[in-house]
């Protein structure tokens, strides 16, 4: 008689045992899906992604696995023994490309791993960093000018073509804000920036400002090269994530596309020579 | 005056008309607060605000496909 409630007793315990493991892992496996969806979402590699959650996991002692597709991240986690398994499956985040994000975000990946952070402590300091607020869009439209200015200048451009590529980038750039912030297609949104900019700093050419408008014209759609997807393409390709790695590609190479047809609309509508 | 120029005119003009009704737009939902969204003369809609099929999801998560 009391060996069988003794064993029913240690059975409950150990089912209350077991289900609080099983909770704590299927914690773990969310708070690590909706970080690498953050850290994915704001323009990380995907082995960035993945030597972080993995170093993460590890300070939290349990086994991990992830799988990063171009839309979705799938985190898999279990105790020691593998006994308990728990997935969490998460949206990539649509947050756009943040470099202060994937800054903060890997910080806390090295906090938890460094300073031994609990587990709550590093769900409370990712939630605060999931409010990070992005840099201002006038500092942004400001910068991203003279930015491509720069770029002018780097290409050989004078002072007189500098300031055209300025105006357009700042015109083109304020288009594509306002059009993003009404939620028009992101394509459609690149080729009417590419296009104003392009027909703006054709003005050189047209009303013969400066000595080099031919580079004010090649520079100032430079700032909508998709340079971020390209190089993350190329990095994962380089650690076999194949198919984010096609993805980001082909992202690019489409608005990439649609940046020329506006360029090339612009200088077809003006007449101006192609060669 | 060339046709070109008269071309980048028209273009230049056409913008800055964009930048004048945004900035007009945004002064009108700050400072007047009567209830009433402004009148979009263009607007860019989605198909669903025409065909809408009862049942059809609210939220944005698909409005690609």
């Amino acid at each position: 008689m009391f060996l069988e409630t003794w064993k029913m007793m240690s059975s409950r315990i150990y089912k209350a045992v077991n289900m609080s493991d099983n909770l704590i892992l299927k914690d773990i496996a969310i708070f690590l899906a909706d970080y690498a969806s953050l850290l994915l979402g704001c323009g990380a590699t995907c082995i960035r992604i993945e030597k972080n959650t993995r170093r993460m996991a590890d300070t939290f002692g349990v086994g991990f696995d992830i799988t990063i597709l171009p839309t979705h991240v799938y985190v898999s986690v279990w105790d020691g023994d593998a006994s308990d398994t728990s997935l969490a499956i998460r949206k990539t985040a649509n947050c756009g490309i943040s470099f202060r994000l994937n800054a903060l975000l890997s910080r806390l990946s090295w906090e938890v791993a460094d300073e031994h952070l609990d587990f709550a402590t590093a769900v409370n300091r990712f939630d605060s960093i999931r409010e990070t607020r992005p840099t201002g869009k006038w500092e942004v439209l400001f910068l991203a000018s003279c930015a491509n200015a720069s770029f002018c200048r780097l290409f050989g451009g004078d002072a007189v073509a500098m300031l055209i590529v300025f105006a357009s980038t700042l015109s083109g750039y304020r288009l594509k804000q306002i059009m993003l912030e009404d939620k028009c297609d992101v394509r459609f949104t690149f080729l009417c920036a590419s296009f104003f900019s392009a027909t703006l700093s054709a003005g050189g050419h047209i009303f013969d400002i400066g000595t080099t408008p031919e580079i004010a014209l090649g520079t100032s759609v430079l700032y909508l090269i998709p340079g971020v997807p390209y190089i993350n393409a190329v990095s994962d390709m380089l650690y076999h994530h194949y198919l984010c790695a096609f993805s980001r590609f082909l992202d690019a190479a489409v608005l990439t596309a649609c940046l020329s047809v506006g360029l090339c609309t612009g200088m077809f509508i003006l007449k101006l020579k192609w060669f | 005056m060339s046709q070109p120029m008269i071309v980048w005119c028209i273009i230049a003009g056409v913008l800055l008309c964009a930048f004048v009704f945004r900035a007009i737009e945004w002064y009108y939902i700050k400072y007047r607060h009567n209830g009433h969204k402004p009148i979009h003369f263009l607007e860019m809609g989605q198909e669903k605000d025409i065909f809408y099929v009862p049942g059809d999801m609210e939220d944005d998560e698909f409005e690609d496909l």
